[in-house]
């Protein structure tokens, strides 16, 4: 990958990172909720008893996907020395990205299992964190077929979209707060558009991203 | 060990070639027998008689679940009535789409068939866009809150059909330019939102099963969450499989 994606990457990275450590730790101890003016006061305090209840989770999940994001910069800075000596360098950083990234997964189902229906986006958001573990534990799969078998576009396409999931948050925040606003949502209404419009939306422009703006005309069949 | 030793150990157990083939027979299958049910739906709508679909619901799961309160034949009723205009070419030009779709990916039947695929293709993506008009036409002059499990579900449903459009787009195009891979992925990704349709239905009944304490409506919105990821996800290895199990870099090719 080019020195400018690098620093998209960066700064998406950066950005995501930040929301993440926001919402899921620092909004506990401060008043920094992104969506904190847009709920009810009943749900907000029932947040933070399970936050108080299940802190480690919390902070695990917050770390791992922090880790993933920057370990990830590392990955597609070398991704195009494999498979020869790229092996041994991007060997060890590989997997921690997939373990991170699966404890991401796992993480989140966890506090979204935990939180239940009382939570913004009530009982939908379970099935939205059942959906992406499943997904990202075929995506992080298809990364280790990838490697193991030194397909290095195969392995390059698949980090990108495990790489969009890990952004998430970074869109779904944001974009709750705009339906919210514009089409006069409720907050639960507003979370449910902003989760499906993301999700699919990542998944959009990774795939543009990898056969558009990367491009492999590997073959014309 | 070496990359050339690891994957020449990895042949002698590669079965990935029959399983995908197994996946395309079943994927197939489910879409031409989904397309005859969705060509039928609202036939039998306007006839006010109950789809082939919702006795198949009601076999599989509950005539509760399939006809009762929160379900799509109860709920929709009133707005299917008032949109039947712009929903039976949607769900009839969708159906062909949907049975065309599979026989497309299936590189025998392209290679051999060139001028049939190509045909075949200029049908598939008339009879999407067709569909994908008539689906948007039917959610803007439908109220929001009156599409089933509400205002989440109308714009998902709006997002999905300009996406359609926008990924048949990009196929039509990278194929004029002879662009094959590109138009693969395209391709691929476009029909995993078309298979979106019947893959609702297949969820419905899988987790009305392991959930049963939810109706129609509540599991639709959920499962909205994550369908088109779900989706895509099938298209998008699909589309690896055949494509980019290749190391360009090392050969000197043009990915950067």
């Amino acid at each position: 990958m080019k020195n400018k994606h690098i620093l998209i990457v960066l700064a998406l990275a950066v950005f995501a990172s930040l929301v993440v450590l926001n919402q899921y730790v620092i909004r506990f101890y401060f008043d920094t909720n992104l969506i904190g003016a847009l709920t009810s006061s009943e749900i907000l305090t029932y947040e933070m008893t399970n936050f108080q209840h299940l802190k480690i989770l919390y902070f695990i999940y917050t770390i791992s996907v922090c880790l993933a994001l920057f370990i990830g910069i590392f990955i597609f800075r070398k991704i195009n020395l494999l498979p020869s000596e790229g092996e041994r360098v991007i060997s060890t950083p590989l997997k921690a990205f997939i373990g991170c990234s699966a404890i991401v997964a796992l993480t989140g189902l966890m506090i979204s299992v935990s939180l239940g229906s009382e939570t913004v986006g009530q009982d939908s958001i379970r099935f939205y964190w059942i959906g992406l573990t499943y997904i990202m534990f075929v995506a992080i799969a298809a990364i280790s077929y990838a490697f193991i078998n030194g397909y290095t576009v195969m392995l390059r396409d698949w980090i990108i979209h495990v790489y969009g999931m890990l952004l998430l948050p970074a869109l779904i925040f944001p974009m709750t707060i705009l339906w919210f606003h514009t089409l006069n949502f409720t907050i639960h209404e507003a979370m449910i558009t902003a989760v499906t419009i993301s999700f699919t939306g990542q998944f959009f422009i990774s795939h543009f991203i990898t056969v558009q703006l990367l491009g492999h005309r590997m073959k014309n069949n | 060990m070496s990359y050339t030793s690891v994957e020449a150990n990895n042949k002698k157990y590669d079965f990935s070639g029959v399983v995908i083939l197994a996946a395309w027979f079943v994927l197939s299958a489910f879409c031409l027998f989904y397309a005859t049910l969705a060509f039928q739906y609202f036939f039998s709508f306007g006839t006010g008689q109950l789809g082939f679909w919702e006795q198949i619901l009601s076999f599989l799961v509950s005539s509760e679940f399939a006809t009762g309160a929160g379900s799509v034949h109860q709920d929709q009723a009133t707005p299917y009535s008032n949109g039947y205009y712009f929903l039976l070419p949607h769900t009839m030009f969708g159906a062909v789409a949907l049975a065309i779709g599979p026989f497309q990916f299936m590189s025998f039947f392209r290679k051999r068939y060139m001028k049939l695929h190509r045909s075949m293709g200029k049908i598939y993506l008339l009879s999407m866009m067709i569909s994908m008009f008539f689906g948007i036409a039917y959610l803007i002059t439908t109220p929001m809150g009156d599409v089933f499990s509400g205002k989440p579900f109308s714009v998902g449903l709006i997002g999905l059909d300009l996406l359609v459009l926008f990924t048949g787009y990009l196929a039509y195009v990278e194929i004029k330019s002879k662009h094959v891979v590109q138009h693969q992925a395209w391709m691929a990704f476009n029909f995993s939102l078309i298979f979106a349709t019947p893959m609702l239905r297949i969820l419905w009944v899988v987790l009305a099963w392991v959930a049963p304490q939810y109706n129609q409506a509540e599991l639709n919105v959920g499962i909205m969450t994550f369908l088109l990821p779900f989706c895509l996800l099938v298209g998008m290895l699909w589309y690896s499989y055949q494509n980019t199990r290749v190391d360009v870099f090392k050969k000197g090719g043009a990915a950067q």
